[in-house]
């Protein structure tokens, strides 16, 4: 029997299709975000909106990637990564709500999305794609017979 | 598009499953399991893999009725 070591043609197919959606949706939140600054909107401090959009949509291509069952690197590998990114997302999440909760940073300060707010999401993000993992494969270990 | 029962049938009278005959091939069960619903055309490449797995000719499994 063949090991499977890599990407077969419809995975390729589908990892171009994900990397085309994700460029178009990176384009176009930038432009967005461009065209309220312009417009004197800033929901964010300094570069923080742009990494925010970077990181929202490294994230909806995370969770396309593993929707199709498409890891570029091996599935083990893969499995340790996304761990690391629920377990960094979680320490992030209650650092964020601690500081929040505790320390009285404010969500909203001049119009803008402070730090610790936008910590909180990165977080929830960060653990998005963890639990889009989790289930999947509970997804995938139900459906693994199915013909 | 429509299924694919032939390879389906082939692959059955060999008592294989679907992720039995994408692991002889070198892809995976998602994709075979597109290929046999109809869902993805393979290349010649993988027709021909396929072909060679199951014993069958590309006709027998490939051609249209």
């Amino acid at each position: 029997m063949k090991e499977i070591k890599h990407l077969d043609e419809l995975q390729l197919l589908k990892r171009g299709n994900v990397f085309k959606h994700g460029l178009f949706s990176l384009v176009g939140l930038l432009l967005i975000n461009a065209l309220l600054y312009s417009c004197g909107i800033e929901w964010a401090s300094g570069k923080w909106a742009e990494l925010t959009i970077i990181l929202l949509v490294v994230v909806l291509c995370s969770i396309e990637f593993i929707y199709y069952d498409i890891y570029p690197l091996t599935e083990r590998k893969q499995k340790y990564l996304i761990y690391f990114s629920g377990l960094f997302g979680f320490v992030a999440l209650i650092a964020c709500i601690y500081d929040l909760v505790i320390e009285e940073v404010r969500i909203v300060a001049s119009g803008k999305i402070t730090d610790g707010a936008l910590g909180i999401i990165y977080g929830i993000l960060f653990m998005v794609v963890f639990l889009a993992y989790i289930l999947k494969i509970k997804h995938n270990a139900k459906h693994e017979n199915e013909e | 598009m429509a299924k694919n029962l032939k390879v389906k049938a082939a692959r059955a009278a060999l008592d294989m499953t679907q992720k039995d005959l994408a692991e002889a091939i070198g892809v995976s069960r998602q994709t075979m399991n597109a290929i046999e619903k109809g869902d993805y055309y393979p290349s010649v490449k993988l027709c021909i893999d396929i072909c060679k797995v199951l014993g069958k000719t590309l006709d027998e499994l490939f051609w249209e009725d």
